[in-house]
């Protein structure tokens, strides 16, 4: 497929992803909203691994912690200083962005492995530490969180309250999510998407390159906490209360772990994994409740591992990559089986 | 996290009491640290998979023998002295134990085994993987609440009338239970006998010679795939033995505390570097004052973690790279 053919075709899928919640029977309250919303949300997390492991090669166990900072920065701006929503937002993610390029600090030296490990005392100790302890209550409102107003722009209310406000702010975040995947998919192919590229093949052929390696993978690491940000920044508008709990080391871990399942490499897999996520537990919920057999939402994790585990051993690429992998095929073999008429045959007279 | 320990063994106030308390305290949780870390170390060094479900391990195995006081003894419609009795607790642990050996044979043959010459960092997500399934399946089969009883190895309501004490030693002013010096213990000996199995027994020896170049241990005709199914039950073993000792110092008891010890771990082992057992007994012991001292201050109950963070950014920023990972099997 060529390049404006896929653009086209996320395009599409995206106007339908948008419409579901708004026309689909069944769904069209604030129960199924909400979690088309947090789909969304978790969209931009997957997305920010992407990013940073897909094309950088960096691993990263923390990318809720980054969320969660720019959630609070802004509940905290939006309740304390009355802020405007959108400009708390904007500090949320640049205060993200910045804790993406500290993180990546540590990242100059280390690799793989030992990076992980980071990650994930930076997960567990902002998790526990930051964004629980009272004594950082200006920051992550106290013991009950944050409560979070609703707003609006341009005249149009955007609250969690009602569906019809809920349905606006998934279409807001559905868009905003639409011109980063666009973006990122962008990077991928632009200079300093190939250099980023080369750091992840081979850091020292990239450094003989002249890439500056410092440079690139601050970069990097500052972008993909800010994509996570973004994310973060919406999460209070969609919930109505920031607390620590969506932001904990198990969310961390189930976005690394669904990155990989889905297909680490490709942006898509950012949606799908956003929405396998965000709406899995809740069919479980429903599932529940049509078959009366008890399969809580809390089933999600262990057929997460499981399927992890088959994934790892049987499609190495990720569910995705396998799927591209086969569709390119399939198409290269119609086209062969088709053959485009040749273009002198065509402009005949 | 350890404040029912240094409540217990702060008789009086003071500064002074305070320190001793929290010595006691820190070193308790060290010894538990370096269990853990000794698991990761292990099966790092023989399999090459960095095990970020350690923790996660030993919380389902501990649970394991929760339930089995819980559900199977006899004594079990009377659960307050099911906890604390000898012989159902010998039940459970004996459960635990066996479970564990299990969950490690399973996650070698079942998965591992299957993943052998993938890329570290593969087989480390695979890790995760196991910790999101581990502690979402405890936390349905077992409950998700922080209610659950604790063992008590040393039933203080079994001692004589006129002696409330008897399960302490007395040092000086202070008393140290024989729960703690059991955590102490075992933790060293555990430790201990591991280095020396590693050095001298046969089988350590073919553990460390996989580890070191498992193609040319499997040339040799050491059979490759046993050797690491036995670093694993090792490291599901003492995985289950940190659990249950945490518990029994009264440690917030639910599936999530126990499934994050892994970050104290993990600290130890980057301070042991991913290979010297010395080293790791050292730096658990080690981290464990670190975590505890800072509580005499600040009594946040967060603050451990964060300092665990700090610790595994300055162990691995402090080594060279070089000294890290010496063991690059993958």
């Amino acid at each position: 497929m060529s390049r404006l053919a896929r653009m086209g075709v996320g395009a599409i899928a995206l106007v339908a992803i948008a419409l579901i919640p708004a026309v689909v029977p069944g769904m069209r309250n604030l129960t199924w909203t909400s979690a088309s919303a947090v789909s969304v949300l978790y969209g931009f997390g997957i997305l920010s691994v992407v990013i940073l492991t897909g094309y950088v090669g960096q691993v990263s166990l923390c990318q809720a912690t980054f969320m969660g900072i720019s959630a609070f920065t802004t509940a905290a701006l939006v309740n304390t200083y009355s802020l405007n929503f959108f400009l708390a937002a904007v500090c949320g993610v640049v205060a993200s962005f910045l804790l993406g390029v500290i993180v990546g600090i540590p990242a100059l030296r280390l690799r793989g492995l030992l990076l992980a490990v980071v990650t994930v005392g930076v997960a567990l100790g902002f998790d526990d530490y930051f964004f629980k302890d009272t004594g950082f209550a200006w920051f992550n409102g106290g013991v009950g969180g944050w409560s979070m107003p609703g707003t609006g722009i341009f005249g149009v209310q955007l609250n969690n309250l009602d569906y019809g406000s809920l349905l606006h702010i998934y279409w807001l975040i559905l868009a905003v999510f639409g011109v980063m995947c666009f973006l990122v998919v962008n990077l991928h192919d632009s200079g300093s998407g190939r250099r980023l590229r080369a750091i992840r093949d081979s850091e020292i052929a990239a450094a003989t390159m002249g890439v500056d390696l410092t440079r690139y993978k601050l970069l990097a690491f500052g972008l993909s906490a800010a994509v996570a940000g973004v994310g973060g920044a919406f999460f209070t508008l969609v919930q109505g209360t920031v607390q620590a709990q969506p932001f904990s080391f198990f969310i961390s871990l189930q976005f690394a772990a669904v990155a990989v399942l889905v297909g680490i490499r490709f942006v898509p897999a950012a949606a799908v994994g956003g929405i396998f996520m965000g709406v899995f537990p809740q069919l479980l919920n429903a599932a529940q409740d049509w078959f009366h057999v008890e399969i809580a939402g809390s089933w999600f994790n262990v057929g997460l591992g499981i399927l992890l585990v088959v994934q790892m051993i049987t499609l190495p690429d990720g569910v995705w990559g396998q799927w591209a992998e086969q569709m390119s095929h399939l198409i290269g073999r119609w086209n062969k089986e088709h053959p485009l008429p040749a273009a002198s045959t065509v402009v005949t007279r | 996290m350890l404040e029912a320990v240094i409540l217990k063994a702060a008789a009086g106030g003071g500064l002074e009491q305070l320190f001793v308390a929290n010595t006691v305290a820190g070193v308790v949780l060290g010894g538990i640290f370096t269990l853990s870390a000794i698991g990761i170390v292990l099966v790092y060094r023989v399999t090459g998979v960095l095990n970020f479900a350690q923790g996660a391990m030993g919380m389902f195995s501990t649970f394991v023998g929760w339930k089995i006081i819980h559900d199977l003894h006899p004594l079990a419609p009377n659960l307050g002295v099911a906890f604390k009795n000898p012989a159902s607790i010998a039940v459970g642990v004996a459960g635990a134990l066996v479970f564990s050996v299990l969950l490690g044979l399973l996650l070698q043959y079942g998965v591992f085994y299957w993943l052998r010459g993938r890329p570290p960092l593969v087989k480390a997500v695979i890790t995760v993987g196991v910790l999101l399934a581990l502690q979402s399946v405890a936390s349905i089969v077992f409950g998700s609440t922080q209610y659950h009883q604790a063992i008590i190895f040393f039933d203080p309501t079994r001692c004589p009338v006129n002696n409330s004490n008897c399960f302490t030693v007395p040092i000086g002013t202070f008393a140290i239970g024989y729960d703690q010096i059991l955590v102490i213990v075992v933790s060293l000996v555990l430790a201990g006998g591991l280095a020396l199995f590693l050095r001298y027994a046969r089988i350590g020896v073919a553990m460390r010679a996989a580890s070191e170049d498992p193609v040319a241990a499997s040339l040799w005709g050491l059979p490759v795939g046993t050797i690491g199914a036995l670093a694993w039950v090792v490291g599901s073993l003492v995985a289950a033995i940190a659990g249950i000792m945490l518990i029994s110092v009264g440690v917030t008891f639910d599936t999530i505390s126990l499934t994050i010890i892994v970050v104290d771990a993990l600290a130890v082992a980057m301070i042991a570097g991913l290979v010297s057992l010395p080293l790791t007994v050292i730096g658990g012991f080690g981290v464990g004052l670190l975590e505890t001292y800072p509580k005499m201050w600040i009594g946040s109950p967060g603050l451990p973690h964060f300092i665990a963070f700090l610790v595994i950014l300055g162990a691995l920023l402090l080594r060279s790279e070089h000294s890290l990972l010496r063991s690059k099997n993958g």
